[in-house]
């Protein structure tokens, strides 16, 4: 009787120290943290019509900071690199917006459809996306919509260099 | 502090205490159990998901902040990571340091983890400020094909878990509460339990008293269809049995008794006429042939000893019926035993050590049946000198008698007071019926008194007989 009692009180003991916060080793807290990069990923296209990736800048920076700069062709060692996006007469100054929803980013060019030369210029602005996206600590399988001013929006695209 | 009584240990030892304790134990048990297992459930999730949020949010704002450093970083960038992460911070890239606010907590253990690895890493640490969750987080670069690699950039932080703490100790305490709690209702339950079930128990108790009593007629009620009444059920079958046999053996017991108390009365007629035809013949002896003297002594003798038996077996036959009663008297002991002895002539082989006078209310004839027994039996199996000695005190009569002979044969003792026992077993017809020693116990035990036998020191076989000094007088 009395050994099942001190068991008792022994068990009730245990059971209530049981719910405190100890100190313990060190554990997994999850991903760790990304989003630095030795500067902004621009794609231009060489003379063959090949994407080729340029980093005009020293950080890695936003979508719609590497949009601009794509746009505004400020790379001065670019070389003979050239670019099927013309801007035309768009203010520098403007943001382009980029929303993220799942694994799709939505861009709004503040640009009509026809600025964009062909498959490869919408190449060059998706590739350029998603490289930021993904530096970022984005999803690698993430697809790209684009909007224009004018003109219905482009299906959801992957880049073909980037290998998905 | 009050001894316990052997009723109060009985009480604490008994079926309704280990019952009511099971139930309160079991009860208590399971509250603590379930308390515990929410509340270690509850403190493990407030735990887990306020160290995730502290993790998540640092990882978020540093990688917020990250896109505008410029890789390799300088100080400025690095400030730049302290400045967008609250409290105690530590930021390294190399040989580059920038820290602010409290940070010696961060062990070791913790730098070597975060070193060169691709996971956030977290640990408890106790401090002089209370418990702290020290978050270790790399920073890595991710290739445009999602490949990454560590930048040599490290974040440290210090998060206090004061309040988490705080609220896994109120949850332990409402777990103690409810445990507590849960104590006076297990005994409240526990009691009615007990109550319902050890009132048949009660029942079956009270029921095989009266049994044993001799009250063969009783029996339980049982109700319901459960364990405890079955038991009941099966308590009445095993009475009804016990009453048929104990009535069977009671019949057949008194048709054997009248049997040997009519035989004995039928023997008492014709056995006066062979008393009387033998007495005649024991005159005319010396008249006789010496040829035909040896047999009729022969058959004198044995007449005069069945006549014995039969009157012995008689006696024996009136204590089987009930008919023997004590005609109890004031009678002076000492002189009982001297007239005992005077009337057979043993006065010379036995001494007698007893006050001068000694009263007492008893049964005077069986009295002498009792002493004339006793020293009887002593002088035929043991050897003079006999001793019979007499005291008293205030509620019993000690009479004791004590031979010079052998001594008792081992294991004889038990069994001396049964009826044809014959000490010697060679001897398988001896002077006595093998009645003697029964008849003086059942007079012994008439009286309410008791009779031992056993070996005296020194000396032979002891008899010691104890009867109550004042019954009360017929």
């Amino acid at each position: 009787m009395k050994r099942t009692a001190s068991a008792l009180c022994v068990l009730l003991v245990v059971l209530l120290t049981g719910c405190t916060v100890r100190p313990s080793g060190v554990f997994d807290g999850g991903d760790a943290a990304t989003g630095i990069a030795k500067g902004t990923p621009v794609y231009l296209l060489d003379s063959e019509g090949d994407l080729v990736l340029r980093r005009p800048t020293s950080s890695l920076g936003t979508i719609g900071q590497a949009l601009r700069l794509l746009f505004t062709g400020t790379d001065p060692d670019a070389g003979a690199l050239h670019s099927r996006v013309h801007l035309g007469s768009v203010p520098t100054a403007l943001d382009i917006p980029a929303t993220i929803s799942g694994d799709t980013i939505t861009v709004r060019l503040p640009i009509p459809r026809r600025r964009v030369y062909g498959a490869k210029g919408i190449d060059q602005i998706v590739c350029t996306v998603l490289a930021v996206h993904i530096q970022r600590g984005g999803s690698p399988s993430s697809q790209v919509v684009l909007t224009f001013t004018t003109d219905r929006p482009t299906e959801p695209r992957t880049c073909p260099v980037l290998g998905q | 502090m009050r001894r316990r009584s052997p009723r109060d240990v009985r009480a604490l030892r008994g079926l309704r205490a280990r019952l009511i304790a099971a139930c309160v134990a079991v009860a208590v048990l399971a509250a603590a159990t379930a308390s515990w297992a929410s509340a270690a459930s509850a403190s493990n999730s407030l735990l887990r998901s306020t160290q995730q949020r502290i993790a998540d949010t640092a990882a978020r704002r540093i990688t917020d902040t990250a896109p505008a450093l410029v890789y390799p970083p300088d100080t400025g960038d690095l400030r730049k990571i302290r400045d967008a992460l609250d409290g105690p911070v530590v930021v390294t890239y190399e040989s580059l340091r920038v820290h602010a606010g409290e940070t010696a907590a961060i062990t070791e253990q913790l730098r070597t983890a975060v070193h060169g690895g691709d996971h956030l890493a977290l640990q408890r640490a106790d401090s002089a400020t209370g418990m702290k969750l020290l978050v270790g987080v790399p920073v890595l670069i991710t290739g445009v094909d999602g490949q990454q690699r560590p930048s040599g950039i490290e974040v440290y932080l210090v998060r206090d878990l004061g309040d988490v703490v705080r609220q896994v100790n109120a949850l332990t305490r409402n777990a103690i509460w409810t445990s507590a709690l849960a104590l006076p209702v297990a005994v409240l339950l526990a009691l009615l339990a007990a109550r319902g079930v050890l009132r048949p128990v009660r029942e079956l108790r009270g029921t095989a008293r009266k049994l044993a009593a001799g009250d063969l007629d009783a029996r339980l009620r049982p109700s319901g269809v459960d364990e405890l009444a079955e038991l009941a059920t099966t308590f009445n079958d095993t009475a009804a049995s016990l009453q048929s046999s104990i009535s069977e053996l009671a019949r057949m017991e008194a048709d054997s008794r009248r049997f040997v108390a009519d035989v004995s009365h039928e023997l008492r007629t014709p056995l006066t006429t062979l008393t009387s035809v033998a007495e005649m013949l024991e005159e005319d002896l010396e008249r006789m042939p010496s040829d035909a003297r040896a047999s009729i002594e022969l058959a004198i003798a044995e007449t005069r000893r069945l006549a014995s038996l039969v009157e012995d077996l008689m006696e024996i036959a009136r204590f089987d019926a009930g008919a023997a009663q004590p005609h109890l008297e004031r009678v002076d002991i000492p002189g009982v035993v001297r007239e005992c002895l005077r009337s057979r002539s043993w006065t010379e082989q036995v001494r007698l050590d007893s006050p001068e006078e000694l009263a007492a209310v008893l049964d005077r004839r069986r009295l002498d049946v009792i002493v004339a027994n006793l020293v009887g039996n002593a002088l035929r199996h043991g050897e003079p000198p006999v001793v019979v000695r007499l005291s008293a005190d205030e509620q019993e009569v000690h009479l004791e008698v004590i031979d010079n002979g052998p001594g008792l044969p081992e294991g004889v003792a038990a069994q001396l007071f049964a009826r044809f026992h014959k000490a010697d077993s060679s001897r398988g017809r001896s002077a006595g019926s093998g009645l003697g020693m029964a008849i003086t116990a059942e007079n012994v035990w008439l009286h309410g008194g008791t009779i031992e036998a056993g070996n005296a020191d020194g000396a032979g076989a002891r008899f010691a007989v104890r009867l109550p000094r004042w019954s009360e007088e017929t």
